[in-house]
Order: structure tokens, then sequence, then C-alpha cells
């Protein structure tokens, strides 16, 4: 990444060839539309591009960190899409209503409104989930970016970083520990409680 | 899919072309002055009597110091690391060779400071054409204008040692190597000084 900031052509390609694929499948997960994926994916290479340089590793693991950017930037670029796809829906509902009475009959399925604030909601806790694990000490958001963001076994981490198994477990215990408290629901002040700090090791 | 690959391949080319539109006009001012002290002060009157391959190890020296290295610096070149490694070793290697290649043949006593003042006056002039064409805040890595700093040092003492034939050690160490690592030092932190102003 950091030689493609720096003007490296083959070093983008390499980025695009390790990542493309996983991008794009990632997109049609969140959309389910396999047509309008390729124009997402060339839109999350776009704005990654333009926004290279605000690129920074925040933890000792550069290529996580380049997976997370990319995969923030694609999630984005998704509930753009789906809302810009709602919102269009409900301005043209109305008019399909008046054209066929058919369509005044009320569909189970929720209204475009009610997906909107669905997505909208989705997005809030997927935000509060990405605060929480930032607020997270060092090596314990490493552990979790690379269990959870990135798939990896414990034994793996375990390898990459050259720690014994058991400290990694340990580690992913504190951060899942803290991190059930940073996302509990907001009833702790009712209680009398001060915020949750995550537990330093 | 094609559409977006390719304009964003062209932006880098364009980026890589537009580094490479600064880049010609410092090694060449780089080489007129290098040119310009070898003009004034002479090559070393043995030049011409050296091996081959002694003369291929000075003009190699000079083409990694004066090319390789600042391409690298200002990202013009990208090596992996076997060869940024590589690269690293040859600057050190290559005058190691050069001038210690052969049997001594000037090993009387002769003052350290002429040749120290003319390395160190070469090497300001080159540090100071760096620091003019920005060669020193082109990449985002502030460890990059390391190499631009050892490629400056290795072109000037690359072409003190074309001039100076005397090869005694005291001479090597005070006249040569000292004034380099020195100048290297100061290269390195006014490098650093304006790749950190530049990102500020």
């Amino acid at each position: 990444m950091e030689r493609y900031v720096d003007g490296d052509r083959r070093a983008f390609e390499a980025l695009h060839a390790a990542l493309g694929s996983r991008l794009r499948g990632f997109l049609i997960k969140l959309v389910h539309d396999e047509a309008a994926c390729d124009d997402l994916l060339q839109l999350t290479l776009l704005k990654a591009h333009l926004a290279r340089d605000r690129f920074k590793v925040p933890g000792g693991d550069p290529d996580g960190a380049v997976q997370a950017w990319y995969f923030a930037i694609a999630r984005n670029v998704a509930m753009d899409f789906l809302r810009d796809r709602h919102r269009s829906k409900t301005r043209e509902a109305p008019a399909r209503a008046d054209a066929d009475p058919i369509g005044e009959l009320r569909d189970p399925s929720p209204t475009a409104q009610e997906h909107t604030e669905l997505v909208e909601a989705e997005a809030l806790i997927v935000e509060e989930v990405r605060a929480a694990i930032a607020a997270l000490p060092d090596k314990q958001r490493e552990v979790v970016e690379l269990h959870k963001l990135r798939g990896m076994s414990m034994a793996e981490i375990a390898s990459r970083l050259q720690v014994r198994e058991g400290a990694i477990r340990v580690r992913a215990h504190r951060a899942y520990k803290a991190l059930a408290r940073l996302l509990q629901p907001r009833k702790r002040p009712l209680l009398g409680q001060d915020d949750p700090k995550p537990e330093a090791e | 899919m094609r559409d977006v690959l390719e304009a964003i391949g062209d932006d880098l080319s364009a980026a890589a072309a537009q580094k490479r539109r600064h880049f010609v006009p410092a090694a060449l001012g780089a080489a007129a002055l290098c040119l310009a002290l070898l003009a004034m002060a002479g090559t070393r009157d043995d030049f011409a009597a050296l091996p081959p391959w002694r003369q291929l190890a000075f003009a190699a020296s000079w083409i990694v110091g004066g090319l390789l290295f600042p391409a690298v610096g200002v990202g013009l070149w990208f090596p992996g690391r076997a060869g940024r490694i590589a690269l690293a070793a040859a600057g050190i290697a290559l005058p190691v060779c050069a001038v210690l290649g052969g049997p001594a043949a000037h090993e009387g006593d002769h003052p350290a400071g002429p040749c120290g003042l003319a390395l160190a006056c070469l090497g300001l002039a080159l540090v100071g054409l760096g620091a003019l064409s920005g060669a020193f805040a082109q990449r985002r890595a502030a460890r990059s204008t390391g190499w631009v700093a050892a490629g400056l040092t290795l072109s000037a003492a690359t072409t003190s040692g074309w001039i100076c034939p005397y090869d005694a050690p005291t001479h090597l160490l005070w006249g040569h190597v000292a004034p380099a690592l020195a100048l290297v030092v100061v290269a390195a932190a006014l490098g650093r000084w304006m790749h950190a102003r530049q990102r500020r």
C-alpha cells in the first residue's frame, strides 16, 4: 500500500489482484445485485484511490489495515447505493399505486422507508462496533481484527504474531469481554455506573 | 471494470511522469556540479593507469549514488526487499572496491584537509540541489529521505575518489570517510526536517 501511495502502478495492480474478487463478493453480499456490483467495485477503487493519501496503519498489521480500509469504503459505497435505491423506490411507489389498484394492497414485506431505517440502523451498529474495537488496547485490537475481520484461527494468529496460542486466547477473551461491556445497551448510566473502560493487559 | 483500472493506472503514470520532469534536470545538475569539480581539480594522475574494473567500479558507484539511490528515494523506482538490500550493499562495496582495489601506490603523507573540504563543498552543493528540487519530500515515508541523502553523499565521495590518488589509511579516514559520514548525517537530518515540514 505504501508503494501504491507513492505512485507504484504495479503495487496497485497487485493490490487489486489480491482484493478485487473479495471486495466483489462482499459487495454482492451487501446489495444482492450482481449487475450493480461491478459499478460499485469501480466506485470503491476510485474512492480509495482519491483518498489514498489519508490511509494510515493504526496498529502493527499493515495488511489487515489495508483490507479493513478497503472493506470500510466498500461498505459505505454499498450503503449509499442501498439508500439511493430505496429513495427512488419510495418516489416511484405512489405513481405505481395510482396506475394499478393491486398496488394499493398491503405488502407484507417492510416498506421502503422501514427498509431505509433498517439499513441506517445497521450502519449505526457497524459504526458503534468499529468505535468499540478502536477503543481496545492495541494488542487486543490486533487479535480481534485478525480473528473476526480476517477470519484467521487462533493458531494462525499466534504464529503470525509469534506469541503462544494460550496468550492469544487470553487476549481474545479479554477483548471480547471488553467489547461486550462497551456494546451493552445504554442502561449503565441509569444504574449509576461509570462508562466501561477496556481492560488493559 | 477496465475503465477505472486504466484511469487509476494512467493517474499513477502521470504522477510518475511529473516526478521524472523534476528528477531529470536535478540529476543533470548534480552531474554538472561533479564535472565542474573534476574540471577545476583535475582527475587523479593515475586514473588512466587504473585497471578497467576499478574504473568501472568508480563509474558504477557514481551511477548507483547519483541515479539509483535518488530514484528509490523519490519514488521513481520500487525494487523489492532483496533489491533494496543489494542496492545498499552495492553502495558500500563499489566505492570501497574502487578506492582500495589495488596496491597502495600513493601511500605518502598527504594532508586530509583539501580532500575533506572538496568533498564537503560538493556534497553540500548536491544536498542543496536535492533540497531545492524537492527530492526529500516525494514519498510518504520519512525513511525514503535516507536514500536521497546516501545517494548524494555517495556521488560526492566517488567524485573525490576520482580526484585524489592517495590511499594511505589515515588520509582515507580523515579526508574521505569522516567527511562523507558527517555529510550523510547532515543530509539525512535536513531531509527529515524538509519531509516533516512538507507533510505537516
